[in-house]
């Protein structure tokens, strides 16, 4: 019997203009959303390439060890064409610099290079189903029971030998069997555009979790479709429920969300990162007058007084790439490095601890706002997809915490090897090659000069480059969809449960209702 | 006969379900608006203030050197506005920060301020998210049966039948609707005011008045326009959930779907140069007019100011900033145009048409920030004509002027209140109402447009 009636509401909806109306506005919304998604996707995999080749060139192109500033980075998930999540508010590599532990990624993080066009609004596929599916969903179950009850067809069908909760069941079926063709036909452009453009390629993983978002929307839907008969059940007529359905749809989707952010926001304070920066400059200006006094006490120990460098190229707390320059000169940058790197790594350590307090404050006051604004059931379509495309807040600040261990693993090796006191940190010479005199380091300019011939004054290429094979290097270690569903697994809960209460609601109002 | 319609009209919305659903939202939205507001506003307020505390100290410290005064890339945040809880104009998430020196106004940022990456974008609640979502809907929600409704229980023709004009019958459905609407916006904007007032953190001056009397000139206009799209699906079709199933798919045309498009086809439109391309311009140029000065550009004395390769350096330099400048500047030129092309491309959309009619009309968003990236530049003149003077005092100093380093330029003390100080200008209200004039003409003619539509196919209608 519930196949039956779900068979013939199937049909009747199929054919309806409802229907036909929302099929045709998603026939044509998701290609092209999907198709201008893919085109970003793709500018986003070649600024990666082009991040992670400069990444690698840092070790691969050093020729002193002061030069390799390391620089992680993550490369863009395909899955972002589906859910961009906070993608493009957050950036997609880190710089791991000694002075610093970065709060923040960098890199792209807008969807568009022009600033301004944030300005309008940017969907993406997840939105498209989330406005559009429960719209039609709100529009094919507002009738479902009050329309049977209006014409009274309700009474001669429970007249005759049908369970009431075989009815029901029919009835939602019916509907729900009508999305799985219009979702199944999203899906399959959307797979469409996915297969012929070339960039990208998705794994089994990426399989698996594109099938949990379709059993995910389809949960998604089943919330509208149980509302809508829920409302159906109870309301007189099928006008007072359509009213009272699309101010429950415009309600949960626009209003509550934008509401609930904005209040829980301005609840659950965060300090202004501009007046963090002004701290942290603090902690910076305490180390330069260390920094000061380390150079009179390093000047007095080595007796140096004027500091030429013959040929440098940048500057870190010091030369970076410092060469042709005498001994003295040589022996003291080598001391400053030495007992300036420790500090410079310790002020970092300070200033994350005010870093890190900050960052707190936004993951609380993210976790409010998201348990908040999930009290509608489209924010928790929203960030359960963006966790299983990978571009929630939890995937990134995975991401960044490996960057920061990175770093602490990457100056931990340096101090290990005493890499800071050695002359091959900031000078390609070894200490026997260092001049003694001003003219004897001069001619060696000039003879550099003569049988490398230099492009430009900076051009130093010709001086060789170290061997970086030891050095620890950076690789990414992706979450799980188990770790990732399971940071979403009480919104998760939450929305299973209110279906089931729905179900349970709208059957008891269709058991109570009196046939006479 | 219009008044009895009107008065029929409203007594209908009056007892209908949909009319406290309607006063419900209302009065929650315009509650949580205000709530918020005051408090963004007041934590916005003490950061910008602690900010300029702290810059002052920054700016006394610097100010032991006039070359490292004058070459120094400031920061310029842009104030909180009050009148944010009428329109927040997207402020929050275009740039908001410009950084210049005596020399040159290099670039725009939008400051992380307050922001919160981590969260979902979503936008902030203030009387214009109100209009433009909730009342551009509910407008369809009053209007979608007006003759659709008639129409399914036989009443249109009973009504026609009387001599009653069919002009004033749809004028008076639509003017009833609209006088309701209105009614719940001053109803909102009243209990938003009171709240705002009572938390005396937003000052309501006689220049806030006219923005909200502004504001209520452009949502009647939004509401007006609105309820036309509702009757005109109404007069469309012969079913009321047919004319309200096409109602609420224009909506979300109008609302979603056509900014998003216009944003998808900004770049494929007016394409504009990226950043990588536009680094790599810089770079190039700066190679070739490194190539063009002889050697001895890049040394330095430090004791010893009138080196002359200073002067080599220093014109050196400055030819690399007016490189780049050049490069910037068109580069920011194009972002300009894209952006106002694509605004353009969405006016088609009265949602937008309203934004950009409060966006001119509080003088906020892109307005703001382009009076004040032109205004920049005029004080930048100011403040490097200021330098150069304060400079040529300097006998130690030989006037070779470059824009990032101090070895040729005076480095004395200077006394920081005599340096020209930048403050925003404030756009007075007539100037701003006559610049958002064009969107309410605009929208008017919209309006105009729907009721002539809807007028035009009611007549057609035939009752038999």
């Amino acid at each position: 019997m519930i196949l039956h009636i779900a068979k013939k509401d199937f049909l009747d909806n199929f054919t309806s203009a409802r229907f036909v109306a929302g099929f045709l506005l998603c026939l044509f919304l998701v290609p092209f959303t999907v198709y201008t998604g893919t085109r970003l996707y793709e500018s986003r995999v070649d600024k990666y390439q082009r991040d992670a080749r400069e990444a690698d060139e840092i070790f691969t192109k050093a020729q002193v060890y002061a030069q390799i500033q390391p620089v992680a980075v993550i490369q863009p998930s395909p899955l972002t064409i589906f859910s961009k999540g906070i993608s493009e508010q957050v950036g997609s590599k880190a710089s791991l610099s000694n002075s610093e532990i970065p709060t923040f990624a960098t890199g792209i993080t807008t969807m568009y290079e022009n600033q301004f066009l944030n300005r309008f609004v940017s969907l993406d596929f997840i939105n498209i189903l989330a406005i559009i599916l429960s719209l039609i969903g709100v529009f094919l179950s507002y009738d479902i029971f009050s329309r049977e009850k209006e014409d009274g067809t309700l009474k001669l069908l429970l007249s005759n030998n049908v369970k009431r909760s075989d009815f029901f069941l029919g009835k939602v079926s019916g509907i729900l069997l009508t999305f799985i063709p219009l979702l199944l036909v999203c899906y399959i452009l959307v797979f469409i555009i996915l297969w012929i453009s070339p960039s990208v390629s998705l794994s089994a993983d990426d399989y698996a979790r594109i099938l949990l978002l379709f059993v995910f929307s389809l949960l998604y839907l089943s919330f509208f479709i149980l509302l809508g008969s829920y409302i159906s059940s109870k309301a007189g007529t099928s006008s007072t429920s359509l009213i009272i359905n699309l101010f429950i749809w415009c309600f949960l989707l626009f209003l509550l969300p934008n509401s609930m952010s904005y209040l829980g926001k301005n609840i659950v304070k965060s300090d202004n990162y501009s007046i963090v920066r002004m701290n942290t400059m603090d902690l910076d200006n305490e180390f330069w007058k260390k920094y000061g006094e380390l150079q009179k006490q390093v000047k007095a120990e080595t007796g140096m007084v004027y500091t030429n460098w013959n040929l440098c190229a940048g500057w870190n707390y010091g030369p970076v790439l410092l060469c042709f320059t005498t001994h003295d000169v040589m022996k003291y940058e080598r001391r400053m490095h030495e007992l300036t790197a420790p500090m410079v790594l310790d002020y970092a350590g300070k200033k994350w601890h005010l870093q890190e307090v900050y960052l707190n404050q936004l993951f609380h006051q993210q976790k409010i706002v998201k348990y908040l604004s999930c009290l509608s059931p489209s924010e928790i379509l929203k960030y359960v997809s963006s966790s299983l495309c990978k571009s929630d807040m939890e995937n990134h600040v995975d991401f960044m915490n490996q960057a920061r261990n990175y770093r602490e693993q990457f100056f931990n090796y340096y101090k290990e090897n005493k890499i800071f006191s050695s002359y091959n940190y900031f000078s390609p010479h070894k200490e026997s090659e260092i001049p003694k005199t001003q003219e004897e380091a001069m001619k060696m300019v000039a003879q550099w000069r003569s049988t490398a011939k230099p492009e430009s004054t900076f051009d130093l290429s010709s001086l060789g480059f170290i061997s970086t094979a030891g050095l620890p290097r950076f690789t990414y270690n992706e979450r799980g969809i188990i770790d990732g569903l399971s940071d979403q697994l009480w919104i998760f809960a939450g929305l299973i449960s209110a279906c089931v209460v729905l179900i349970w609601i709208t059957y008891s109002s269709l058991i109570k209702y009196d046939i006479r | 006969m219009l008044k009895t319609i009107i008065i029929r009209e409203l007594q209908n919305h009056l007892y209908s379900l949909r009319f406290i659903f309607a006063l419900i939202l209302t009065l929650f939205l315009f509650g949580v608006s205000s709530m918020s507001f005051i408090a963004e506003y007041k934590e916005q307020k003490n950061t910008h203030e602690q900010g300029m505390v702290k810059f002052q100290e920054y700016k006394k410290d610097l100010a032991k050197n006039a070359s490292r005064f004058a070459q120094n890339r400031t920061y310029l945040p842009l104030a909180p506005r009050n009148s944010g809880f009428i329109a927040s104009c997207q402020e929050e998430n275009i740039p908001n920060t410009i950084i210049y020196s005596a020399f040159n106004v290099f670039n725009y940022d939008i400051s992380e301020g307050n922001k919160n990456p981590f969260v979902l974008p979503l936008k902030s609640v203030n009387w214009e998210f109100i209009l433009v979502l909730l009342f551009s809907f509910l407008a369809i929600i009053f209007t979608f049966d007006a003759v659709s409704g008639e129409k399914e229980m036989r009443t249109l023709a009973l009504g026609l039948s009387n001599p009653v004009s069919r002009g004033i019958l749809c004028a008076g459905k639509l003017i009833g609707t609209v006088i309701i609407l209105t009614m719940f916006v001053v109803l909102g904007i009243i209990v938003s005011v009171l709240i705002l007032l009572f938390s005396g953190q937003t000052m309501i001056t006689y220049t806030t008045v006219a923005e909200i009397g502004g504001f209520l000139l452009l949502s009647l206009l939004l509401i007006a326009c609105s309820s036309c799209v509702g009757l005109l699906t109404s007069v469309l079709s012969y079913r009321s959930n047919t004319s309200l199933l096409i109602g609420l798919m224009v909506w979300l045309i109008l609302l979603l779907i056509i900014p998003h498009t216009t944003l998808l086809l900004s770049n494929r439109l007016f394409p504009v140069e990226s950043s990588e391309v536009i680094i790599q311009n810089t770079n190039n140029s700066r190679k070739t007019i490194e190539a063009g000065f002889p050697e001895g550009k890049w040394r330095s004395e430090s004791n010893n100011p009138f080196t002359p390769d200073h002067q080599i350096r220093a014109n050196m330099q400055m030819e690399f900033m007016l490189g780049e400048k050049k490069i910037r500047d068109n580069w920011y030129n194009s972002q300009f145009s894209q952006y106002l092309n694509t605004s353009k491309m969405t006016l088609i959309s009265p949602m937008f048409i309203f934004e950009m009619g409060n966006e001119h009309m509080l003088n906020g968003g892109f307005q703001r920030f382009i009076n004040n990236w032109n205004d920049l530049h005029t004080y930048q003149e100011q403040f490097l004509t200021w330098f150069k003077a304060f400079d040529s005092k300097d006998d130690k100093s030989p006037h070779w002027y470059n824009p990032y380093e101090d070895y040729s330029t005076s480095k004395s003390k200077v006394n920081i209140d005599e340096v020209p100080v930048y403050s925003e200008r404030i756009v007075p209200f007539t100037q701003r109402l006559s610049r958002s004039g064009i969107y309410i003409a605009l929208l008017s003619i919209y309006t105009a447009i729907l009721f002539y539509i809807s007028f035009v196919l009611f007549i057609r209608y035939d009752v038999r």
